[in-house]
């Protein structure tokens, strides 16, 4: 079984260690990668792709200098290596065109709002996991501590269908 | 010299009709000249002084409807339109002089036209029009100052809701300021007692927090993981403390349990230390949005202008440590000046300039404050060597809505600047800015000698 890479970005470091806590429980069955801009998170992502591995799940916070969340994960959106990269988009103060823009460009599969909970924010991940995990064709019940049951349930019926 | 008296024709008309010496009449300030709904069967010229045009709505009160200085005409619509009704009231706003003709007067030749009317046509002409002119000047007059005044609203209703919020926030950023630091030293003294080597790792992560980045941490780890032979795990959590196997407290670069525990004692700290930061962070910004929202204030006879700029460096402590300040503050004459008001104008220029520097991810920012006294009045000069503003933004950036910023930090309302321009002028100073790619220089002249007062 090969470890789950999620990577959280943001340029906060307090804001990323929290994240480590909170994502604690997946340490079992994956890997916290912690990056702190928009440049070093592809290098990241990058590295991992000429080892033949790709990142599972990529959290990612909108205001950094730089080059923002929205338009990083617009990027990476349309780079074939990383399609099926679940892209999550975490932050306190998006406007109404920056969340445009993460739906229509970045094709974000989920937005989380600044404080999170950690419940909140486990429910989302495992959710996210279990449809990647499904999609790239692993073998779920090696990661079943962190499956989501109603969306395996719901992802192994729609593609036995 | 009213305009009609360009055109020749219109002078000779006046000439010939407005200079007989019996037809004149003195007008005390004050006194009515015609009276609105009142017989008027004559024109009059306005040789000196001046008079004001009133009516009387049904609402009972009083509209300003024109004004007439010298050599503009009174009486023109009850005169031409034949109704010998005047249909204003008209005051003399000086002790006035003015000429007439009346109803009965015949036409003179020598001027163009036959009849009085149609001698008079061009005049009555740009009379009406020069009176539409004022009108139009008056409404514009009253646009902008009703577009000035839903300005000042919005800022003063969003500086209630700040000062609001932050009112809110205090109190719960206070709490966990004060709880957590309870919690730190009671940790601290518990841990430390016990005298096990875990404490010097607890210390540590509260000491320095996090001081590597994540890629600086990921090298070390690397490093650690090829030079000792460790597993994954053991070599991050080492990196994360700032150790090698070797430095390890007590000699335990034993098995991972062994750091794991200290890595748990570092976590810890390095937690306290990270929730004092944003304490910290949160009171700052608590205390910046007080700041902003508020308003007048006493003016302080005597005020050093360079106090006010130290006190605003104080205010911004913790983001000024990210660049170099220069202070070249010279002896200044004391102003009578509001102090919260002068704090406010330095620390939103001050945030400004740290904002560009720090936006344009500068590690060699360069922040300068001068200040030189003028005759009742003090200069000071704020620069920066941050990228600059954008020519095509510079006749922008006092705009209460323009903002250049990726939102967050300034609660992306965008009005630092237009809030300083404001302070500015309504204390009769000036502000310049001049900008270049590497040099920015916002300037301000504040007056206010020992006699300056404002009201």
């Amino acid at each position: 079984m090969s470890k789950l890479s999620i990577i959280c970005v943001d340029d906060q470091r307090d804001v990323l260690a929290a994240l480590r806590k909170d994502l604690e429980e997946f340490r079992g069955v994956g890997e916290v990668v912690s990056c702190e801009s928009a440049d070093e998170t592809m290098d990241v992502l990058e590295d991992l792709s000429r080892h033949g591995k790709e990142a599972a799940l990529l959290i990612c916070d909108h205001v950094m200098p730089g080059t923002n969340g929205v338009d990083f994960l617009a990027r990476i959106s349309s780079d074939l290596r990383f399609t099926r990269t679940k892209k999550i988009l975490l932050t306190g103060l998006a406007s109404h065109q920056d969340t445009i823009a993460a739906i229509n460009r970045a094709r974000i599969d989920y937005y989380i709002e600044k404080p999170w909970t950690r419940e909140g924010l486990i429910a989302v991940v495992k959710r996210f996991l279990t449809q990647y995990v499904i999609e790239a064709g692993l073998d779920y019940t090696a990661y079943a501590s962190v499956m989501d049951q109603d969306t395996l349930y719901r992802e192994l019926h729609l593609k036995n269908r | 010299m009213s305009r009609i008296f360009r055109v020749p024709e219109l002078a000779r008309l006046i000439e010939a009709y407005f200079s007989d010496p019996n037809k004149t009449l003195t007008v005390k300030k004050g006194e009515k000249l015609l009276e609105q709904g009142v017989y008027n069967d004559r024109l009059y010229l306005v040789l000196k002084g001046g008079f004001m045009g009133y009516v009387q709505k049904p609402d009972e009160r009083q509209y300003e409807l024109f004004g007439a200085e010298e050599k503009m005409f009174v009486g023109v619509y009850s005169f031409f339109s034949r109704t010998f009704v005047s249909m204003a009231t008209v005051v003399a706003s000086e002790d006035s002089e003015v000429a007439f003709i009346d109803q009965h007067q015949p036409a003179l030749p020598g001027v163009k036209g036959n009849s009085l009317a149609e001698q008079f046509m061009p005049l009555v002409v740009a009379n009406l029009a020069q009176r539409h002119q004022r009108e139009q000047e008056l409404f514009l007059e009253k646009e902008e100052m009703l577009r000035k005044l839903a300005q000042s609203e919005k800022l003063a209703s969003l500086g209630q809701m700040a000062a609001g919020i932050a009112h809110e926030l205090n109190n719960a950023v206070a709490v966990m300021a004060r709880h957590s630091q309870w919690l730190r030293e009671k940790y601290a003294t518990r841990l430390l007692s016990s005298g096990r080597p875990e404490s010097e790792a607890f210390v540590r992560g509260l000491d320095k927090g996090r001081p590597l980045s994540t890629r600086q941490l990921r090298a070390k780890t690397r490093e650690l993981i090829a030079k000792y032979k460790l597993s994954p795990e053991a070599a991050e959590k080492l990196a994360e403390m700032g150790w090698t196997p070797d430095e390890v407290p007590a000699g335990r670069s034993g098995p991972d349990p062994a750091i794991d525990r200290l890595h748990d004692q570092w976590e810890i700290g390095a937690t306290f230390h990270e929730i004092a930061a944003a304490a910290e962070l949160a009171t700052e910004v608590v205390r910046s949005v007080r700041a902003l929202a508020a308003r007048g204030g006493e003016y302080t006879v005597g005020l050093n202008i360079n106090e006010t700029i130290r006190e605003a460096l104080t205010l911004l402590q913790s983001p000024l440590r990210k660049v170099s300040v220069v202070l070249d503050l010279a002896e200044l004459p004391p102003l009578a000046a509001n102090r919260s008001e002068c704090v406010q104008v330095w620390t939103n220029l001050i945030q400004n300039a740290l904002e560009s520097m720090a936006g344009a991810g500068m590690d060699n920012g360069r922040l300068e404050i001068i200040t030189r006294p003028g005759r009742n009045a003090v200069r000071v000069e704020i620069r920066d060597n941050g990228p600059g503003i954008a020519a095509a933004d510079l006749p922008k950036i006092f705009q209460p809505d323009f903002s250049t910023k990726e939102k967050g930090l300034d609660f992306g309302l965008g009005l630092g600047l237009s809030i300083v321009e404001r302070i500015v002028h309504t204390n009769g100073g000036k502000i310049q800015v001049r900008s270049r790619p590497g040099e920015t220089v916002f300037a301000v002249i504040w007056p206010g000698g020992e006699n300056h007062v404002q009201t």
